[in-house]
């Protein structure tokens, strides 16, 4: 019973020695007067308009509970077959959580997020498309043609396939994954890299970690 | 007191800014070369979250407010050293790993110094950054991310993030290369995993296929509306150069397989296709519990990390939570904030803590090469280490603390000048006062900040900055 009510006091006190004066800390650090670009600087960066919709503020980045969510949804694959690392932990949740563009105040004491992708993000974003495409792809190959949701457009495991039904499964790809339809240059070049495939399989996963991977996924 | 020029200042400023959208490794760039060389240096800040008191460690008092009954002298140093106490979380559970200061100070005395300080902030975050900025006082730059810029060109990720609260936070530049930003680690044990893109993965595509695979995104990419459309876009630009530069060299540089620290007895990596580190046998005997203990896998790590090649640069804190087996805790709940419920039992249990596991790192940096590299040196040799904390405690002896602006720090370097103390203490009414930053002869009219520590450890790791407030009394050299 104390060591409860001592964890649970650990758990109040910490996050009330994060939480009680964060918006001081904001409005702190919002205010860099050392800062190069700063507005009472010099430098002409300055004077830009700060959210720019081409240069930054249009753009979200996709963290990772909703790229969770979308891949899940795009490949029908549960939370647990999605992505485990060596098939036991979460490469969302626990893994690659905060290159995600997630944080872990409990156990790490991380308050706050990080405000765009770091330099591993697009490793953990690779990982996890590698897991959840190999993972479709193989789940379609045993349900066989009949009974394949995701890579049905051609055998994963038979003689090459043909354009159009190449081009048929990237259409189901851009559309699982990027919720649109791919443009006529886009099917060109996905028809002319089959040939840097080694297998049928490989053109599967190698087209859906290519468009699962593009910044589109990453970005909205 | 500042060395430095302004044209120099901003030709590094310039070159922080156009390194800012790439995310090549410093090393190609001009920033990393521009410094002493672009000499490998380490810098390793371990962050004592809560507030550490100097006066329960190494400038601990015989008298006064915060005096001990028993202290330990150390023949022929300044520096003293509280004994490990029988210390308990609300007397039900045994606390402290009973590491003793003086063994820390037999060992690496000669290295290590304590500076006295009195901060601007006692709100935990706000402290914590200021620790790790000096309080701006390098244009928003964290000691690691100056570091990491200064010395760490030939890493391919310089600056590790292992800490907590207010030292899990950035600096304020905006003018660094995203690649000297401290990159956020989730997980110690298997951070190795973050450092491959495709291996240790059940079905994967192997190298070939994974290579066109990316080329066919790199095309699908150069024709993509949505990628035209937000080309200007500095966020996208950084992640796709992120993406493209360095993915692929740190597959090459197999950082999975050199560190990995999962045990293969509970977990089966050769199944997977890799392994646990080389390096594991010599980590181990140093941190025994990384698979249990979230901060010795964290200098573990940082050491895997700096033994090869990876990195320089790394904020490292212990974690908030206990560790609570049938044998007791080796460490406090919240840390030395704990000090709140029982400052002497929290700081003594804590600095024990803390200690051990830095004697650990420094042992290890001693009996390994720069980069495997005996001409190069033990990696000892190149390394800062400071215990950085948010502020002080009341100045008492007995109940629990609130939090004091005055305090100072531990510093442990073979580049500085060990074996001193840099400062003093009124032992009537227990507060830390200054020292001449030329002489080192303590000042009871001088106070140092957080400005004068930051600047005594980039003097120290010779890290250039126009207003760097120099401390040639505490530099070797």
């Amino acid at each position: 019973m104390k060591n409860l009510a001592i964890l649970l006091l650990t758990a109040v006190l910490g996050s009330g020695l994060a939480s009680c004066t964060k918006q001081k800390f904001k409005n702190a650090s919002s205010s860099p007067s050392h800062a190069p670009g700063s507005k009472d600087g010099n430098d002409p960066a300055a004077n830009k308009t700060p959210d720019d919709p081409k240069e930054e503020g249009m753009l979200v980045w996709k963290r990772y509970r909703a790229f969770e969510k979308g891949l899940m949804a795009g490949l029908e694959l549960s939370k647990d077959q999605l992505c485990q690392e060596i098939e036991t932990f979460n490469c969302i949740d626990k893994v690659h959580l905060t290159v995600l563009g997630g944080n872990d105040p409990f156990e790490n004491g991380q308050h706050e997020r990080a405000e765009r992708p770091s330099v591993l993000t697009a490793v953990a974003v690779s990982r996890v498309l590698m897991a959840a495409c190999s993972q479709r792809a193989d789940l379609d190959l045993q349900a066989g043609s009949a009974g394949a949701s995701v890579f049905k457009h051609f055998d994963l495991g038979a003689a090459a396939p043909t354009d159009a039904q190449i081009q048929a499964q990237a259409t189901e790809l851009f559309q699982r994954l990027l919720a649109r339809d791919p443009s006529t240059e886009e099917l060109s070049a996905i028809v002319d890299a089959k040939g840097n495939f080694a297998s049928n399989r490989g053109l599967a996963v190698g087209i859906c970690y290519a468009v699962g991977t593009h910044v589109e996924n990453i970005f909205i | 007191m500042s060395r430095n020029k302004i044209n120099r200042r901003n030709f590094l400023k310039a070159g922080g800014a156009s390194a800012l959208l790439g995310g090549m490794p410093l090393g190609l760039n001009t920033v990393g070369q521009a410094q002493d060389g672009g000499e490998k240096k380490f810098c390793f800040v371990i962050a004592a979250a809560g507030g550490a008191s100097i006066l329960d460690s190494f400038m601990a008092q015989s008298t006064g407010p915060t005096a001990f009954e028993t202290l330990t002298q150390i023949p022929g140093s300044p520096l003293v050293a509280v004994p490990a106490l029988e210390n308990s979380i609300q007397g039900a559970i045994d606390l402290g790993n009973g590491y003793e200061q003086a063994t820390f100070l037999n060992k690496h005395g000669a290295d290590t110094l304590a500076m006295t300080n009195e901060v601007t902030s006692v709100n935990h975050i706000i402290a914590a950054k200021r620790a790790i900025t000096g309080d701006n006082v390098n244009s928003g730059r964290t000691i690691c991310e100056a570091n990491a810029i200064a010395h760490g060109g030939s890493c391919i990720l310089p600056n590790l993030g292992l800490g907590v609260g207010g030292y899990a936070l950035h600096g304020d530049d905006d003018t660094i290369p995203a690649i000297a930003r401290a990159e956020p680690i989730t997980d110690p044990l298997m951070f190795a995993f973050a450092t491959h893109g495709f291996k240790g993965i059940k079905g994967s595509l192997d190298d070939k296929d994974i290579a066109a695979a990316r080329a066919l995104r790199t095309q699908l990419e150069s024709v993509s509306g949505f990628a035209k459309e937000f080309e200007a876009s500095k966020i996208m630009d950084v992640y796709m150069k992120n993406r493209d530069s360095l993915v692929s060299q740190l597959e090459k540089g197999d950082s999975i397989g050199k560190l990995m620290l999962l045990d293969p007895a509970t977990a089966d990596l050769s199944a997977f296709g890799t392994s646990m580190t080389g390096d594991m046998q010599q980590v181990i005997a140093k941190f025994p519990n990384i698979a249990k203990d979230p901060y010795e896998a964290k200098m573990a790590l940082s050491f895997l990390a700096a033994k090869n090649g990876m990195s320089n640069s790394f904020t490292i804190s212990p974690n908030l939570a206990p560790l609570i087996e049938a044998t007791g805790s080796p460490n406090t709940p919240i840390a030395f904030d704990w000090s709140h419920v029982d400052h002497r039992g929290a700081q003594n249990a804590m600095w024990s803590y803390v200690l051990k596991s830095v004697d650990a790192l420094i042992d290890l940096l001693k009996e390994t090469d720069i980069d495997g590299d005996p001409q190069k040196g033990k990696m000892w040799s190149k390394s800062m280490i400071y215990i950085a904390t948010e502020f002080g405690r009341d100045k008492i002896a007995d109940g629990g603390s609130g939090h004091h602006l005055n305090n100072g720090n531990v510093i442990i370097s073979p580049m500085m000048q060990g074996n001193k103390v840099f400062g003093g203490v009124d032992t009537t009414t227990g507060f830390t006062y200054g020292f001449n930053a030329e002489t080192g002869e303590p000042d009871q009219n001088s106070k140092m900040t957080e400005k004068d520590v930051y600047s005594a450890v980039a003097h120290g790791l010779g890290i250039a900055f126009d207003g760097r407030k120099d401390k040639p009394a505490m530099v070797k050299g």
